[in-house]
């Protein structure tokens, strides 16, 4: 049958996907037999997937959008690329894509040949090129922009002309414009006065040559990633000592719509202010009552459309409405704006007179120069920041914690995404070296918690704290954060950032950045070029990345989901290192909780880390997970160490590696005040973990300090009240101390958590045979027995138990088989479990553990 | 949504527009039913079933009318931004609020269908002007689809796909979602009712397959 065939075909295909190249011929060879069609047909799918690069990868929808002109791209459809010029060479530059277009021109992303740097390229459209005004417009654009020389002015390159078509060459800029920031609501005071600052520095440049920009509007600010502004479409500009013999007329149709009820209630009236080409000059909302009137036009219009920028800025609504274009006109020529202070009562005051003066009627009642206005906003700007003394004093040094952003959204899925922005920031912040940032788990102990500030300062010992929220829908990102100081309760900075989802990475580096610069730390130290590690540029695959965390983090049933989510970013990127590392460590999870027999997965767990680490050797987690498999794989102690090492030394506020590299590397090596030096750090890096605490009572307990360990794991369980290891910690040691019976309602209460793990019935069997119940002993190991017909138990822990249950013989066949499989139980507790003298009673144990290296 | 929106206007303001004196043949397309695609799309969310089956004709005519009439008014130079005027029509039409996520991708899923549907039939008659009218010899341009490869054809995508839903018809449907309609792989996982796993296997076969269909076809010089 056909669908047989096919699907023995799929199952092939993927089959031998998993493998290893060398090894796909062997096993179709084995797997097919006699079948020679079978065997090349799936040889043939494996050659053509060798080929297949990003065939239908990208789809033909929600294509991203990252360009010159943000999203006007989408809305330009209308503005048609009639040129045909992509993919075509424009003198020596090579069209590669269009990025935009108004009415006054079309945008291309274009290759410099000669320079081999990109840049955008500018043309008018067909239609308007025969209007010899367009033309000229073009022209002079570039010989305005030309003049100007400011690093807030798009550069010019060069002006050219090919095939009789003329056209600008310019810097390419990657971010967004201004209207694409301001879409809904405020941006931040301070960040939106940097922008405003900027674009009065430019203009008053331009100013100073004799230039009038005369459009300036949101769509012509462009903000960088870095969140510069660059003023665009000097297309209106004018020399001022032309503009007498240039009045202009408005010679617009004016088409007067009504909203349709429906669109009305959409949120999405059919509101469009466009330059008409060579018709209108200047976007109707921005210009000036003197622009409106065709009077003469100088720098002080520039002013008043600057002033209308910033009012819409600041309150997303603009100072001058009206339901026609007639009642706008109106409004502009008479109307005063309603006060920013009675729409926003948080803006101060001085915001309100600088825009009074910007808005005047009468161009001789505004600020006389943009200087002026410059000046004015960076006075204000400083008002609103002063220096940050009350952080940097509150402690030793610059301190923060960043507290678990809030899911805005229903969705559960955008919870792990909230979680991931929040634990991407924090390792961000942690790369910087004069900055003390409290750790993931501790920060997490908050999450869901209204607990005031200063308790959440003090606990941390942190003097500022970061608050946040993440929402997205579809692709669209709204991230905002505020920083804010735990002394008084000042919001030292706060942003909205308005984004698509493959601005995440970004964003998250620009707030780590802000903070910084916020705290006055140097970011001299840090070598990476960028504070956030972006890992992919799968989105995807990003997704089911922070899934997986978050499944790893509850450990538990979450390990096998975590794992599958691990798969599938991977799958859906084989490049993702970071992905790999964490499908290398769910592997070192599910075999050291017994999830999965650990010889089923030996070589999976090494080779996925080994994959990580070649494709990007800087990721601590994949040294981490390495040493995690050479220790309770292989038992090669000293490359575990050696991996454990590198991973602390790229990441040393890692307190999985140093927590791991305490019980597991030095431990093992009987190197106990190391053990507990580094356990130690762990716990004072993590002080609100749960786990680091658990951690360090194991390490005392394995040296012996029995009263320290009971403390440590009493309050690890405070910490952590859902901690799994926290109460073997504590059974272990309550036990070791001879309080058998605290140890048997410690370890009672360990199988109360879902699972009954084995890892508490072997501790119950041991105690209650050391307590002098056999009986009781012989029960617990028989329920384990029956399961370990069931399901994989590890063979160590039967061991321990047969072993109480006084069974030695099955005992050492247990021992052996663990010793067989490389149990990882053996690994890690094969010296230290309470009840392992019973085994080493037997002499073929010890030499079990001599062959493992552990004396 | 709409990128002409420059500034919505607060409840009971009202808008003004200020149009081109000539609208183009998008808006002109959408006003005639959007509306009524609107209140099809309410009427869907608030629990009508039937209102997605009245809803697809009327999408499939909106973006099939609006891609048509631009193309008749331009030359065939055109049919690269064909597909950026569907695209954002399309856009328009989903961008809708307030849907949960599984309508919405199950509405995609929908969508992905009549896509395929207005592409395949946009390049088929490019091709029969091509023969007839001796048109200048300008591959539809699927290099926007397939990245930097051969333009491979459309049509050709097409019919392999029908042989491969043929033989799987589960993993021609992935395709449709994944590549025509843009589902992310959860998405089309929940559509279809099956693991994101699975989808994924489905994925990297069909795109395999498929990718072997049409290099054989491209040397073949069919």
């Amino acid at each position: 049958m056909e669908s047989e065939r096919w699907h023995r075909v799929e199952q092939l295909y993927h089959t031998a996907l998993e493998l290893a190249e060398g090894e796909r011929t062997a096993f179709l060879g084995r797997s097919c037999g006699n079948d020679d069609e079978l065997r090349r047909e799936v040889e043939s799918l494996l050659a053509h997937d060798k080929r297949i690069g990003d065939f239908l990868e990208i789809g033909l929808l929600r294509k991203k959008v990252n360009t010159l002109t943000g999203q006007e791209m989408l809305s330009d459809g209308t503005a048609s690329d009639n040129l045909g010029l992509v993919g075509k060479r424009v003198s020596h530059y090579r069209v590669l894509e269009k990025i935009g277009g108004g009415g006054m021109g079309i945008v291309y992303k274009a290759e410099d040949t000669r320079l081999g740097r990109s840049v955008a390229l500018k043309f008018l459209p067909d239609e308007v090129a025969r209007n010899s005004r367009a033309l000229a417009s073009l022209r002079r654009e570039a010989q305005a922009a030309s003049a100007l020389n400011h690093p807030n002015i798009c550069t010019i390159y060069d002006i050219g002309e090919d095939e009789g078509r003329a056209f600008i060459a310019m810097e390419f800029l990657d971010g967004t414009t201004l209207k694409h920031l301001i879409l809904e609501r405020p941006i931040g005071l301070e960040r939106l006065l940097n922008i405003v600052i900027e674009v009065a520095d430019a203009l008053s440049t331009a100013h100073c040559k004799g230039i009038v920009h005369r459009d300036i509007k949101p769509t012509n600010i462009f903000v960088t990633e870095l969140g510069h502004a660059k003023v665009l479409d000097f297309g209106l500009a004018k020399f001022t000592d032309r503009a007498a013999a240039d009045t202009e007329r408005i010679t617009a149709t004016l088409t007067l719509t009504q909203p349709s009820p429906v669109s009305g209630e959409m949120g999405s009236g059919p509101l469009t202010t466009q330059t008409q080409p060579g018709a209108v000059m200047g976007t109707l909302p921005y210009m000036s009552p003197e622009q409106l009137q065709s009077r003469r036009v100088d720098h002080r219009s520039d002013i008043f459309s600057l002033g209308v920028l910033l009012y819409e800025m600041t309150t997303a609504v603009r100072p001058f409405r009206g339901e026609t274009a007639v009642e706008l006109l109106a409004a502009i020529l008479h109307d005063s704006p309603k006060p920013v202070t009675e729409l926003r009562p948080e803006l101060p005051a001085a915001l309100e007179k600088i825009l009074d003066r910007c808005l005047a009627k009468e161009a001789d009642q505004r600020y006389t120069s943009m200087m002026e206005v410059r000046e004015g906003l960076n006075r204000l700007r400083h008002r609103i920041a002063p220096g940050l003394g009350n952080a940097a004093t509150a402690g030793a040094g610059p301190s923060v914690a960043v507290m678990p952003f809030a899911s805005m959204s229903a969705d559960p899925e955008n919870e792990f995404f909230a979680d991931g922005v929040t634990e991407e920031i924090i390792n961000a912040l942690a790369r910087i070296e004069d900055l003390h940032v409290a750790a993931r788990t501790s920060a997490f102990s908050f999450k869901g918690k209204h607990v005031d500030l200063r308790i959440i300062g003090e606990r941390l010992n942190v003097a500022t704290v970061l608050e946040g929220s993440v929402r997205r829908a579809g692709d669209r990102l709204r991230i905002t954060a505020q920083l804010v100081n735990v002394a008084d309760g000042y919001h030292l900075w706060s942003e909205r950032y308005d984004r698509e989802m493959h601005d995440i990475f970004a964003v998250q580096d620009e707030i780590a950045r802000s903070i910084a610069s916020r705290l006055k730390v140097s970011l001299e130290n840090v070598k990476e070029r960028s504070l956030v590690r972006a890992g992919t540029q799968n989105l995807e695959a990003y997704q089911f990345y922070l899934k997986g965390r978050a499944l790893l983090y509850r450990r538990g049933a979450g390990l096998p989901r975590a794992l599958e989510c691990f798969h599938l970013a991977v799958a859906l990127d084989p490049e993702y290192a970071l992905a790999w590392a964490d499908v290398a460590d769910a592997y070192n999870m599910l075999a050291f909780y017994g999830v999965i027999r650990p010889d089923a997965i030996r070589a999976k767990a090494k080779d996925a880390a080994t994959r990580a680490i070649t494709l990007d050797p800087s990721v601590a987690e994949a040294h981490n997970a390495l040493a995690a498999a050479y220790i309770l794989n292989d038992w090669d102690w000293s490359r575990g160490e050696h991996e454990f090492l590198r991973a602390l030394e790229l990441n040393p506020r890692s307190i999985l590696a140093r927590s791991r590299y305490a019980l597991w590397s030095l431990t093992a090596g009987g190197r106990f005040d190391e053990s507990i030096a580094q356990a130690e750090e762990s716990a004072d890096l993590d002080p609100l973990s749960g786990y680091a605490a658990t951690i360090l009572a194991f390490a005392y307990y394995t040296a012996g300090k029995l009263t320290e360990a009971i403390q440590t794991a009493r309050h690890a369980m405070e910490l952590d009240p859902d901690s799994f290891l926290a109460p073997l910690g504590l059974a272990f040691s309550l036990h070791s101390q001879g309080q058998c019976e605290e140890a048997i309602a410690v370890t009672q209460a360990g199988l109360a958590m879902p699972g009954r793990h084995p890892m508490f019935m072997a501790e119950l069997a041991v105690t209650y045979a050391d307590w002098g119940k056999p009986s009781d002993a012989k029960s617990v190991h028989a329920e384990l027995s029956a399961r370990a017909a069931r399901e994989y138990v590890s063979p160590f822990l039967l061991a321990l138990s047969a072993a109480a249950a006084g069974e030695i013989g099955d005992s050492m066949r247990f021992a052996h088989l663990a010793f067989e499989i490389r149990d990882p139980q053996l690994s890690v507790f094969g010296k230290y479990w309470p009840g392992t003298e019973r085994l080493r009673e037997d002499p073929s144990f010890n030499k079990i553990l001599e062959s493992m290296g552990l004396k | 949504m709409s990128g002409q929106v420059e500034w919505q206007a607060p409840t009971g303001y009202g808008s003004f527009a200020v149009t081109r004196a000539e609208p183009s043949g998008l808006e002109g397309a959408m006003s005639a039913s959007s509306s009524e695609i609107t209140q099809l799309l309410r009427a869907w969310r608030d629990g009508h079933d039937g209102a997605l089956e009245r809803l697809m004709p009327l999408v499939y005519q909106e973006l099939h009318q609006a891609a048509r009439r631009h193309m008749a008014s331009e030359n065939s130079a055109q049919t690269l931004q064909t597909t950026a005027l569907v695209n954002e029509l399309y856009l328009r039409l989903v961008d809708f609020p307030e849907i949960s996520w599984q309508n919405r991708a199950h509405f995609f899923a929908v969508c992905s269908k009549v896509m395929r549907r207005i592409l395949v039939d946009l390049a088929r008659s490019r091709r029969a002007q091509k023969r007839g009218g001796g048109a200048e010899d300008l591959p539809f341009d699927e290099k926007l689809f397939f990245g930097a490869r051969p333009s491979w054809d459309l049509l050709a995508l097409d019919e392999a796909m029908n042989r491969l839903a043929a033989l799987d018809p589960r993993k021609s449907q992935v395709v449709e979602m994944r590549f025509f309609g843009g589902l992310s792989v959860e998405e089309t996982a929940g559509v279809l009712k099956v693991s994101p796993e699975t989808v994924l296997r489905d994925w990297r076969l069909s795109r395999v397959w498929l990718f072997r269909a049409l290099s054989a076809e491209a040397s073949d010089g069919i």
